[in-house]
């Protein structure tokens, strides 16, 4: 991708910046205004190292609920899960404050009601031929199924806590979670929006999906198994996704993943139009060969150098 | 399936029968003026489906001049049939249709259940092709702004798209579908694209945790009686629709009609008679039969052609043929 995709992409983010210093899912005429978290989550990181994403983690520093989470957008009052994208956050700004640890201790403790006591129970009761099970995901929403999105966005603020603030706990919290996504892929090796188990007497899902991959969550699910060697099918099934997807949003994140794996990523075609949707924006800005991926490693250097250009600094 | 698999389905069968159901059912239960309810023949999606909109919506009375109209189509996956998502064309000219009436604006917008790429969703159902300057009318509802609404099935706070709430006409654009699980998939069920991906995710789990029955119901009664300026009204696309797995797997089923009406249920339960489904067999009919709406044949005023002329018998999954329709 050319310097000229990402340039172009940031200035469209500088641009679209609300006053409050967010971004919004959509910047259309009648579509909303109100800034969010997943974009700004995602703008701040792809315009790391500028005032505006100062602004951006000054704004939702202000979001955090006294318990430790972040709901999606101010007047929410609902758990959030981008509580772990606000960590991932934290950890590249090198934030370490009591704030951000609340917000680790919460994401830890929390966990999709698959892994509640019955069907924790019954995992274990029905493990005898399959052996031991201890799965626990993470969830859209307090009290819902686990999903594998929120599950790898969990796992990768957790393992990139770790790196700066290791405890058993963590370590623990972060096998769980990596089971559960491993146990959760689907027969092509890729990885769809979770499991077909049952949770509350419900099948998951409102609707009935083929049991194949997706794009975007098999690109996510890679970023969070980071450090698993064991994913040789899982990476080439990430390929062949890649290559056939015409999903902008799968290939933002099949491109994150498949360059943290040391896999090179074919140049895409610059569109003529610029994303509606500034986190798919920003994501493509992050997702690309000069753009800021590498905040997404749970390995090594915890805050990578920001390589965006044209920073108004 | 895996024997660890076995025994959460076994767990599964026990509570299914308490899951869901709880708060909308409190729903008190009153009388409804007899609606109508407009059935239109549409040979295919090549014809003038503007004219034949505005007559369903004439014969229906409803005056769209100066108001705001939302137009909320099912995008539901990749649609290689044409048979998932409301057809482009229909879009299309419901959009002509509401503007010749007069309604002051009209924006087009979903929130997808499941599938996170709503533009991919809208180029490959041919939305950007057929439906002019598309991107700056649409607004994904899954990252809309939200309003919180109150008492919704049992839950204290249950967020909304602002644009669906703040619109004085809500356009439930469905598709003639069958559903694996509630039997069908009609205009009050896709009225689920107003819950907001952006916080309970992609699939919509919080539905499930409700209730698809009791979520239905609460859609239509928070979208239709909660503001007395809000109308809904239902067009379904039943140009070519979706028999046997549905609301996904299943296979495109020609039937060659829209159906509309402002009263959803009696909308869908006119759309079960025509595919060979008796309404009152399905729960999220049964339950909204005279709380959100009318079901019962007798005092839906039917407009436009007689059901016997327009009835495409649609396959069932095996599980679903109990709620077919019983042979006069």
């Amino acid at each position: 991708m050319s310097n000229s995709y990402l340039s172009q992409r940031l200035d469209h983010l500088r641009d679209s910046q609300n006053p409050d210093g967010g971004w919004s899912y959509q910047k259309a005429p009648g579509a909303g205004k109100q800034s969010w978290l997943e974009p700004t989550v995602y703008a701040a990181l792809a315009l790391h190292g500028e005032p505006a994403a100062d602004r951006a983690w000054a704004l939702l520093k202000g979001w955090q609920n006294r318990e430790g989470w972040w709901p999606a957008s101010p007047n929410v009052k609902v758990q959030g899960w981008g509580t772990a994208l606000c960590i991932t956050l934290a950890q590249v700004r090198g934030e370490s404050g009591d704030a951000v640890k609340k917000a680790v201790t919460w994401l830890t403790s929390s966990a999709g009601v698959d892994a509640s006591w019955f069907r924790r129970a019954t995992q274990k009761i029905s493990a005898a031929s399959d052996g031991p099970q201890d799965l626990r995901g993470w969830s859209w929403t307090p009290g819902t199924a686990s999903s594998v999105e929120p599950s790898a966005h969990a796992l990768v603020a957790l393992k990139k806590a770790a790196l700066v603030s290791p405890s058993p706990a963590l370590t623990l919290r972060i096998q769980q979670g990596e089971e559960q996504l491993l146990d959760v892929q689907a027969e092509d090796s890729g990885w769809n929006y979770g499991s077909t188990s049952i949770v509350n007497g419900v099948l998951h899902g409102v609707v009935d999906v083929a049991p194949n991959s997706f794009p975007d969550t098999t690109g996510l699910a890679l970023l969070a198994l980071q450090g698993n060697t064991k994913l040789p099918a899982q990476l080439e099934r990430a390929q062949q996704l890649f290559a056939s997807t015409s999903s902008s949003r799968g290939r933002a994140w099949l491109s994150i993943a498949l360059r943290i794996h040391g896999i090179s990523v074919p140049a895409v075609p610059p569109a003529d139009v610029l994303p509606n949707d500034l986190s798919l924006l920003a994501l493509e800005a992050l997702a690309g060969a000069e753009g800021n991926y590498a905040f997404f490693q749970t390995q090594g250097a915890t805050v990578p150098a920001a390589k965006n250009l044209g920073a108004k600094v | 399936m895996r024997r660890r698999e076995l025994l959460p389905l076994l767990g599964a069968g026990l509570t299914a029968g308490f899951a869901g159901w709880n708060g909308g059912r409190k729903v008190a239960v009153r009388s409804f003026p007899n609606p109508s309810v407009a059935v239109i023949k549409a040979a295919s999606y090549s014809i003038d489906l503007t004219a034949k909109i505005v007559d369903g919506l004439k014969a229906c009375k409803l005056d769209p001049s100066g108001k705001t109209v939302l137009l909320k189509p099912a995008l539901v996956d990749l649609d290689p049939n044409g048979c998932i998502n409301t057809h482009a064309s229909v879009v299309a000219e419901a959009y002509r249709a509401f503007q010749q009436l007069g309604a002051a604006s009209i924006t087009i917008g979903d929130g997808p259940e499941y599938h996170r790429d709503t533009w991919e969703l809208i180029e490959a159902a041919g939305y950007r092709q057929q439906i002019p300057d598309c991107d700056s009318r649409f607004v994904d509802l899954n990252g809309d702004d939200v309003v919180a609404v109150a008492d919704f099935a049992g839950v204290d706070q249950m967020y909304l798209s602002a644009t669906a709430l703040g619109a004085d006409i809500v356009v439930s654009l469905a598709k003639l579908k069958t559903h694996h699980r509630t039997g069908v998939s009609l205009s009050m069920q896709n009225l689920f694209g107003v819950v907001p991906g952006s916080i309970y995710g992609w699939p919509k789990h919080e539905l499930n945790q409700i209730g698809l029955s009791d979520a239905a119901l609460e859609l239509t009664r928070h979208l239709a009686f909660t503001s007395p300026t809000r109308k809904v009204f239902a067009i379904v696309d039943g140009i070519v629709g979706m028999e046997g797995r549905g609301p996904i797997l299943g296979d495109a089923k020609q039937a060659g009609v829209l159906i509309m009406g402002s009263d959803l249920p009696s909308v869908d339960a006119t759309c079960c008679r025509i595919m060979g489904i008796d309404p009152a067999k399905l729960e999220y009919l049964s339950v909204a039969a005279d709380r959100v709406g009318v079901i019962d044949e007798q005092k839906i005023e039917q407009r436009g052609e007689k059901l016997k002329d327009v009835r495409a018998v649609f396959k069932l999954l095996p599980q679903n043929e109990q709620y077919r329709m019983t042979p006069a």
